[in-house]
Order: structure tokens, then C-alpha cells, then sequence
């Protein structure tokens, strides 16, 4: 494998970048069958291996075959295969280790102590007692004020992913609000178009993946 | 109805994040991280088991988008997602959610564990446990014709309302994770 710079990386085009990341992920080999791994489940989309560092016997490591660096990426119709096997799985957990309960865990992103670039759910057996303690979320107390900022803040995002208020598709109301804020708009800028809008759709752009690796490099 | 979080779904005063038919998001009152939101389905469940497999696959699917839109809203640097099942795995509520939890660099929160050296036997029998299961389980057909069912039989009205009896049997379940007889 041929040393790639910065500079490589901005003239490769996504397709590369992605072609890349799958020939140096360790996961998309094992999924290959070219690194070994203790496989527990297979099947057309998905893979459990168990984690050769588990935080307790019986760690699971699942996920989908095809390489997706965060679950943002990922489509849906994975998400739902995923996490329907991944309630299984534990169920089977709660079987095989007479475990008292289970925790799933995703990591997306580096300071979210995600370790390797190729979307995964730890499923992870628990017992009482098992000194396994980072899984105990602290709580705070939040302030009125501060809930009402977030919600302010994130609610705009929200109907850019996943539409708008109660009904998830309502293209009359959408259109409408739609055309309200350009109406809006085109009183500060004249002449802005509607099609620069975001695309309801919510995909994920590269940049979005770049952020959640700011600190990662290929090498 | 004693359920914090069933109170909160119908309480209509209460701002919700995201709400649609099957599921709600929330702001966690008490948040882990600035940003701490909460996805569950309205329908009142104690622990994953008793998700049907739609209701499951619907539920993540949201927490997904919620995730992103939280990400880009307060330009965090990462997100976990976390769903605890049983006392022992630190759930605290006898309801189904999963926490969305978005993290910054040195925020203080660390969701890593200290990992454990298992001998290269022990992994071994692990390893042919867990297939003999899986072999059994993961028929998702039948699972499916089983979610058709139990929709079904919802349908055919049950009573939504937690009855004192039934508080008891989810206690009972949080805490062993197996259904009553």
C-alpha cells in the first residue's frame, strides 16, 4: 500500500475515499473472511463476531457487511435489520450467560471513543456486580431555560431529517412552510431560488463524515 | 398510570423533539451531555424483548435522524447511542428508550471499558454456546409470522393502562429479564 498525503486525499474523488477506507478496514476484512474472527451469526447483510477484548465474556460485536464509517450513513432498512438481530442477540445473551441484563452501545465518532471506521453495535452481557461501571449514565439536573434553548436550537434540524411536527410525510405543510421562509427570505436576498433548499431527504454529506474523523488519517 | 415516561408521552404540553404515531423524542430532563435526547415508542414497554420487531427497527431508524439533527444543530464532535436493558445494565426506568448522547472532546464522559483477558479456550467454548443460540433464534421468519400475532392481538384490544399487577410483573422483568409465566 502506497503512502497517501493530504494532497492525494483532496484530489481523490468520494468513490475513492470510500474504496480506500473499505481496503484498510480491518472489519471489511474480517467480513471477507480474510482475518479471522470468531463468527457468531452471518447472514446476506449482517455479521456478529465476538470482540477479542470483551468488556465481559460474551461481548458481541454486529454489524453490517458492507462498510458505512458512522450510522448516519448507514440506510435504513440496515438500521432496522441491525437492531432487530441486535435484540435477538441479546435475548440469546440473557440465555446462554444467565446474564441479568444487556447494553448496546454505538460509537459514532472518535471523541465518542469510537476505534475503528466501520459502524458497529456492541452488545454486551451484564451482570449485578460486574464492576462494569461506564455504562451508568450520570444524570445532571438541566435547567428550564437551557432545555428550552436545545430545543429551540436542534428542532430545525429535525424536520430537515425526519419532516416536520407530527406527521412524518406531510407535503402540504411542508410546501407551505416552504414556501413561507422563502417568501421571508426573498425579502432580505431577491432573487434566491427554492431548489437551494435542503434536501428533505436528510443524506448525509461527506463533509458531516470528515467532522466525525477530524482527527483521523489514512494511512 | 405510574410510568414517568408514559406520563410524558401524553402529557401534550411537554415540547417533544420528534413525535409521530409509533415513537417520541424527548430531552432527557436529567441529561448526561448537553443535548441528552431520549427515543421510545409510545406503547409501553419495559425492556427490548417485548419490542416487536417493526416498532424496533422503526424506533432506531428515528434515533438515527435525531442523532444527525443534534449533531449538526450543536455542532457536536460525536455521538453515542446507548440502550440499557435490565437493573443490572443501569436502565433506570421500566420503559424502552434509547439515549442519544452527544459528546464533545474532553467532556468527561467515558462509555470505554476495561477490557478482559479471556484465554484462548474460554473463547473457544463462548463462541460455540452463542452459534448453538443463534441457530435457534435468528429464524427471522418465524419471529416475523410471531410480530404479525402479537400486532394482532394488540389490535384485538388490550388494555393500554398499567394495572398495579402489571407494575409488579414489569419490576419482575427489569430485574430478570424474563417474561411472567
Amino acid at each position: 500500500m502506497p503512502q497517501i498525503t493530504e494532497e492525494d486525499l483532496k484530489n481523490m474523488s468520494p468513490e475513492q475515499i470510500a474504496q480506500l477506507q473499505r481496503e484498510n478496514c480491518i472489519f471489511c476484512h474480517i467480513v471477507k473472511g480474510k482475518v479471522s474472527s470468531r463468527k457468531i451469526y452471518e447472514d446476506e447483510k449482517i455479521i456478529a463476531i465476538l470482540d477479542i477484548n470483551p468488556a465481559n465474556p460474551g461481548h458481541i460485536l454486529l454489524m453490517p457487511k458492507e462498510h458505512y464509517a458512522i450510522m448516519p450513513l448507514v440506510p435504513d432498512d440496515i438500521i432496522k435489520h441491525i437492531f432487530v438481530a441486535a435484540k435477538k442477540i441479546s435475548h440469546i445473551l440473557l440465555k446462554t450467560f444467565r446474564a441479568e441484563g444487556t447494553n448496546m452501545l454505538v460509537a459514532n465518532g472518535i471523541p465518542a471513543g469510537q476505534k475503528a471506521q466501520h459502524f458497529m453495535v456492541h452488545i454486551i452481557p451484564r451482570k449485578e456486580g460486574d464492576s462494569i461501571g461506564c455504562f451508568d449514565i450520570r444524570k445532571f439536573e438541566a435547567k428550564e431555560e437551557e432545555l428550552d434553548r436545545l430545543m429551540k436550537e436542534i428542532k430545525p434540524h429535525i424536520g430537515k431529517f425526519l419532516g416536520v411536527g407530527k406527521e412524518v410525510i406531510n407535503m402540504d405543510k411542508k410546501e407551505k412552510e416552504e414556501t413561507e421562509t422563502i417568501a421571508g427570505s426573498k425579502k432580505a436576498a431577491e432573487g434566491r431560488t427554492s431548489g437551494s433548499k435542503d434536501n428533505a431527504g436528510g443524506n448525509i454529506d461527506l463533509d458531516t463524515v470528515t467532522t466525525f474523523f477530524k482527527k483521523d488519517h489514512y494511512k | 398510570m405510574t410510568c414517568d415516561q408514559c406520563r410524558i408521552i401524553r402529557d401534550e404540553l411537554s415540547e417533544k423533539l420528534y413525535e409521530d404515531d409509533k415513537v417520541i423524542a424527548v430531552l432527557n430532563p436529567e441529561p448526561a451531555a448537553v443535548g441528552h435526547a431520549l427515543v421510545m415508542p409510545k406503547e409501553h414497554f419495559p425492556i427490548i424483548e417485548n419490542v416487536p420487531d417493526s416498532l424496533i427497527g422503526h424506533t432506531f431508524a428515528v434515533a438515527n435522524k435525531i442523532s444527525m439533527a443534534i449533531f449538526e444543530a450543536l455542532k457536536m464532535h460525536g455521538i453515542n447511542i446507548i440502550v440499557s436493558n435490565g437493573i443490572a445494565a443501569g436502565q433506570q426506568s421500566a420503559h424502552f428508550m434509547v439515549h442519544i448522547i452527544p459528546r464533545k472532546e474532553d467532556d468527561g464522559l467515558d462509555f470505554a471499558w476495561q477490557p478482559k483477558q479471556l484465554s484462548h479456550e474460554e473463547m473457544a467454548s463462548i463462541e460455540l454456546k452463542l452459534k448453538e443460540h443463534c441457530a435457534d433464534m435468528m429464524q427471522t421468519k418465524h419471529a416475523q409470522a410471531e410480530d404479525a400475532i402479537s400486532g394482532l392481538k394488540k389490535e384485538a384490544g388490550r388494555e393500554k393502562e398499567a394495572t398495579p399487577k402489571d407494575k409488579d410483573a414489569e419490576n419482575y422483568q427489569l430485574k430478570h429479564l424474563v417474561r411472567m409465566p
